[in-house]
């Protein structure tokens, strides 16, 4: 199975998602994170996470620029999971990853500059539509502000009911310092030994999203 | 509904992937307009630093503590033409910028002032201040001697934290002399506050 994190714009928390997901997944799965972005954070989570941490569950790691749908395609039959971190933006990587993807990710924050791709972003997933019919598209909320005064998240949530190609998953991953502390070290926020209420909150929300992706399997 | 062929999901499929917004693709420059090609070109640099600090950070590290054996080496390389000052600043630059802290709307010669290890106490805030934003070098030199005189006033005078950082800026301002000079600039210093009293 591909799944494809997508966005137009950098600073959605792709890589953050894509590498959270990757080390959910590899608790029970195969899996195979594939950086298409030629700012290679995926891959330095990757290098981190083996020097660091070489007996948590592996997450193997490749780069893969422009064209990528041949090299997926053969991929696929490998593993159980794929999951591709593409570039932030509109790009060749996105698009042929688009082609052959079984589910793509849209992670946006709750700012007016991250909506705005959304119109754009909802073309191109139609027009992939009509070659990957059974894709399953889902938009996401990051970097959402745990200020329960904030009331953002919500009024993203009304943005996005404009777009019915990109339902958007109940889950919303909050901006939390414990996401970008994991990052650096090459650990997911479910693995993290820290307690703190953060810690656990930030957990709760990767598993809630791999439950509403994968309806818990 | 008409049943697509494969020859016609192929010249679908080409055509999808052709029409990659040409605002952020280098497929077809001559598409762009002057502006686009400018923010192309600050695009590719930024990343092309990042790419080169990166590089050489992981470089450096192979010689670890000994400067004199990875400046023996790099007088060997190509990149020795690349000046010593430049060089630092790439590893500064690959240091502070990354997943957590991507360089946009940041131009190069201000990202340089932010990873420069000289501002390193306040750079975080000041990152956090011009991301996404249009800010000239010039504001944020200005930026950072403002949170830097900030942070030095309306505190005691006891504070060593305070008191050290004070010696640094002073350290650093006075480093280009050799120590007969420093001592005298220091001394002159003295003197002057002396005769304010």
């Amino acid at each position: 199975m591909i799944i494809l994190i997508a966005s137009q714009k950098g600073g959605a928390g792709k890589t953050t998602i894509a590498t959270n997901l990757a080390a959910k997944i590899a608790t029970n799965y195969d899996v195979l994170l594939l950086d298409a972005d030629r700012q290679p954070s995926a891959t330095e989570w990757c290098v981190e996470r083996k020097s660091n941490y070489p007996d948590r569950p592996r997450v193997h790691c490749v780069q893969r620029y422009d064209d990528i749908e041949d090299t997926l395609d053969d991929l696929k039959d490998r593993y159980a999971y794929i999951v591709v971190d593409s570039p932030g933006r509109d790009s060749i990587e996105m698009r042929t990853a688009m082609l052959v993807a079984d589910i793509v990710i849209i992670p946006a924050r709750p700012s007016q500059t991250d909506l705005n791709t959304i119109p754009a972003v909802s073309r191109i997933i139609n027009q992939s539509k009509k070659i990957n019919p059974s894709v399953k598209i889902f938009g996401l909320l990051t970097m959402a502000s745990t200020n329960s005064q904030v009331k953002e998240a919500k009024e993203a949530a009304e943005f996005f009911s404009d777009f019915p190609s990109i339902p958007l998953l109940d889950v919303v991953i909050s901006d939390r310092k414990i996401y970008r502390d994991n990052m650096s070290e090459g650990l997911s926020v479910i693995e993290t030994g820290n307690l703190s209420g953060s810690a656990t909150k930030a957990k709760e929300e990767i598993e809630s999203l791999y439950k509403e992706i994968f309806g818990g399997n | 509904m008409a049943i697509k062929r494969s020859k016609d999901v192929e010249a679908l499929k080409q055509q999808f992937i052709n029409n990659v917004d040409v605002d952020t693709s280098l497929n077809n420059l001559t598409k762009l307009s002057n502006d686009q090609l400018v923010d192309q070109f600050v695009s590719i640099s930024q990343q092309a630093a990042l790419f080169q600090g990166r590089i050489l950070s992981e470089l450096r590290t192979r010689f670890g503590n000994d400067d004199r054996k990875f400046g023996e080496y790099i007088s060997t390389t190509i990149l020795s033409d690349i000046p010593s000052h430049t060089r630092t600043r790439l590893i500064n630059l690959a240091f502070f910028f990354n997943a957590d802290r991507p360089m946009n709307g940041i131009s190069l010669s201000v990202a340089y002032e932010i990873s420069a290890p000289k501002n390193s106490s306040n750079a975080i805030d000041i990152y956090s201040k011009v991301v996404g934003k249009k800010f000239s070098v010039v504001d944020v030199r200005n930026m950072f001697k403002k949170s830097e005189s900030n942070s030095f006033s309306g505190k005691g005078k006891s504070d060593v934290d305070v008191r050290n950082g004070v010696k640094k800026k002073i350290a650093s301002l006075i480093s280009g002399f050799d120590n007969k000079e420093k001592i005298g600039i220091l001394k002159e210093l003295i003197n002057e506050i002396k005769e304010a009293q």
